[in-house]
């Protein structure tokens, strides 16, 4: 069964349209990545499954229910951790937790959940005083408040250091290992790429492009590279890399071969050099990164 | 039953701030001073007696009470969006009318801890100084009171959750102040010069009785009126035209039921706002 589902959803602003006719499915159980620049329409899109946007035309449903008929249901099986939020500065984390905990009439132990989200000293402090990686902290744990099925992840990594979104990925990974459905939306690549199943490019209202990681690097035409430095570089071992089945260009720097291969072996193509009487003596491979990819699609310049 | 943990959230995010206990202490000042205040000016009968008081009350009260409880309540929900803090609120199992519920609730109970303070305060300031002491319809007023509170409270939270703009929110609570609690007598003049061609009735028989009922309109007019009609002595201008019985909607029990009708219709009026909002 699909987790989300949202199918022909348009939402528009007066004349700006922030969804194009959207259709989007993330399965049950997976890891799904929402990719795209801001302003793309990722939080847009993550407001109307939350019923806090209404769409001007389409249907969207999660965990089966209708986002807006049924909204009370899928927010008691869903967690949130929203972009944008504000704490209740003179609330402690505490009493967060306790208000979420009620709210879903859960029975989580705040201090356990804190000391998950790495802030267990926190636990009696008002959350005014908060830095923004703690806040950042404090809303994935209400998130986690009473093992949600689907957890709605906007930006989850705002504000953190790159130790802190480390462990948000370890999280997000063990919510999934423990059957839960992660739908996560971020413009920062890499966070995406370690811990996502499958992911979806958002741009400009609509989705561009949705695949595995691998698949959407294959699709968009960035393979891997090989380069390999030999003792000595002589054209017969040009030649004969370029006769390796697969193997698309081959650019070569002073002792350096730069290859492009689609599919090829690197075996194969070492095994090539050598046979041309080459001398390897280093070689490194580069997989495209998800920068290329994301380029590719929007057409952006990207910072990660 | 969730807008009970919003109510709760509320109340505990209101008892931490400093405006709470300000208030508290500014109604306690209030309701105690004019208390102790009274004991000079309001002895000219011989006997210093608790009713004189609560009557002498009325109109201080009818501006402090709505007041502040406008100032608490207007950006409870416009406020709540505004910020981003609404986003943890409706992201966890509440409806939209659960937001509005819980938030009335909440802040009602501050702000009616905050007065009930005060007029405990002053009761045992009135124990300790006057001759007379009448205990239910000291109750009978401070429950009145805390109505008031609690509605204008009410009040300002329906009007919060019609607007996403916390600016805007303050805006429409000064206007709604300014319409029915200073201006008020303006539109009730106006209203009789168009059917009469008159700005007032030139005389008491002359008054016709929609003249009363649209007097009595007002949240502040509402609690003034239930006051006096429930208080024991009938001094009231409407006990003087009808001697024996006045009509229903201009009884004790119209005008409490004024009162309920304020509490209930502006925030029923905000929810259907908020329900149709885009956040």
């Amino acid at each position: 069964m699909a987790a989300i589902e949202l199918a022909g959803v348009t939402k528009r602003y007066g004349d700006v349209t922030a969804l194009h006719d959207l259709d989007l499915q993330v399965q049950s159980g997976e890891i799904y990545g929402f990719l795209g620049p801001n302003g793309a329409g990722k939080s847009t899109t993550i407001d109307v499954l939350l019923d806090f946007v209404r769409p001007t035309s389409g249907t969207a449903t999660v965990l089966g229910h209708d986002v807006n008929e049924e909204s009370l249901a899928i927010r008691q099986r869903i967690g949130v951790l929203p972009e944008g939020f504000h704490v209740y500065e003179r609330l402690t984390a505490r009493q967060h937790l306790e208000f979420a905990i009620e709210s879903k009439g859960a029975d989580d132990d705040p201090d356990a959940l804190l000391e998950r989200v790495g802030i267990p000293d926190a636990a009696d402090r008002k959350a005014g005083g908060f830095s923004k990686g703690m806040q950042q902290r404090l809303a994935l744990a209400i998130a986690l408040v009473g093992d949600p099925e689907l957890l709605i992840l906007d930006e989850p990594s705002t504000g953190l250091d790159p130790n802190g979104a480390r462990e948000m990925r370890e999280i997000i990974t063990e919510e999934a290992d423990r059957g839960a459905t992660v739908f996560f939306s971020s413009h920062i690549l890499e966070q995406v790429e370690a811990v996502c199943d499958r992911v979806g490019i958002l741009q400009a209202g609509e989705l561009v492009a949705e695949d595995t990681i691998r698949g959407l690097r294959e699709a968009a035409g960035t393979g891997s590279s090989l380069t390999v430095t030999v003792a000595e570089l002589t054209p017969e071992i040009v030649e004969a890399v370029e006769d390796v089945p697969g193997v698309s260009s081959v650019d070569t720097d002073r002792d350096t071969l730069t290859v492009d291969a689609e599919d090829a072996s690197k075996t194969d193509i070492l095994d090539a050099v050598e046979a041309a009487g080459g001398e390897v003596t280093d070689f490194a491979t580069r997989e495209a990164s998800l920068d290329d990819v994301f380029a590719a699609y929007t057409d952006e310049e990207v910072t990660a | 039953m969730s807008w009970s943990a919003v109510a709760k959230k509320d109340f505990q995010d209101a008892a931490r701030s400093k405006a709470l206990w300000a208030l508290s202490a500014l109604f306690v000042l209030f309701m105690a001073g004019v208390a102790y205040a009274y004991t000079f000016v309001g002895q000219q009968g011989g006997e210093l007696e608790a009713l004189g008081l609560l009557v002498f009350l009325v109109s201080p009260v009818t501006l402090l009470v709505p007041l502040t409880a406008l100032v608490m309540s207007h950006k409870a929900i416009a406020g709540e969006v505004e910020s981003g803090s609404a986003k943890f609120l409706l992201s966890l199992p509440h409806t939209r009318r659960d937001a509005v519920v819980g938030k009335v609730v909440g802040r009602g109970a501050v702000l009616g801890v905050a007065v009930l303070v005060g007029l405990v305060v002053a009761a045992v300031v009135t124990l300790a100084l006057y001759d007379s002491f009448d205990a239910l319809a000291y109750v009978g007023f401070s429950a009145l009171t805390v109505l008031l509170a609690v509605l204008y409270t009410a009040v300002g939270v329906g009007i919060s959750a019609t607007t996403k703009d916390s600016g805007r929110a303050t805006i429409i609570a000064a206007v709604f102040f300014v319409v029915f609690e200073v201006a008020w007598g303006v539109v009730v003049s106006g209203v009789h010069y168009l059917v009469n061609g008159t700005l007032s009735p030139r005389s008491l028989e002359s008054i016709p009785d929609w003249y009363l009922l649209l007097n009595r309109v007002p949240p502040s007019s509402a609690f003034t009126n239930a006051v006096y009609q429930f208080l024991p002595g009938e001094s009231t201008l409407v006990a003087q035209l009808f001697p024996q019985n006045p009509p229903f909607y201009l009884s004790k029990w119209a005008a409490l039921a004024t009162m309920l009708a304020w509490l209930v219709v502006v925030p029923a009026v905000g929810y259907y706002v908020f329900e149709r909002a885009d956040l």
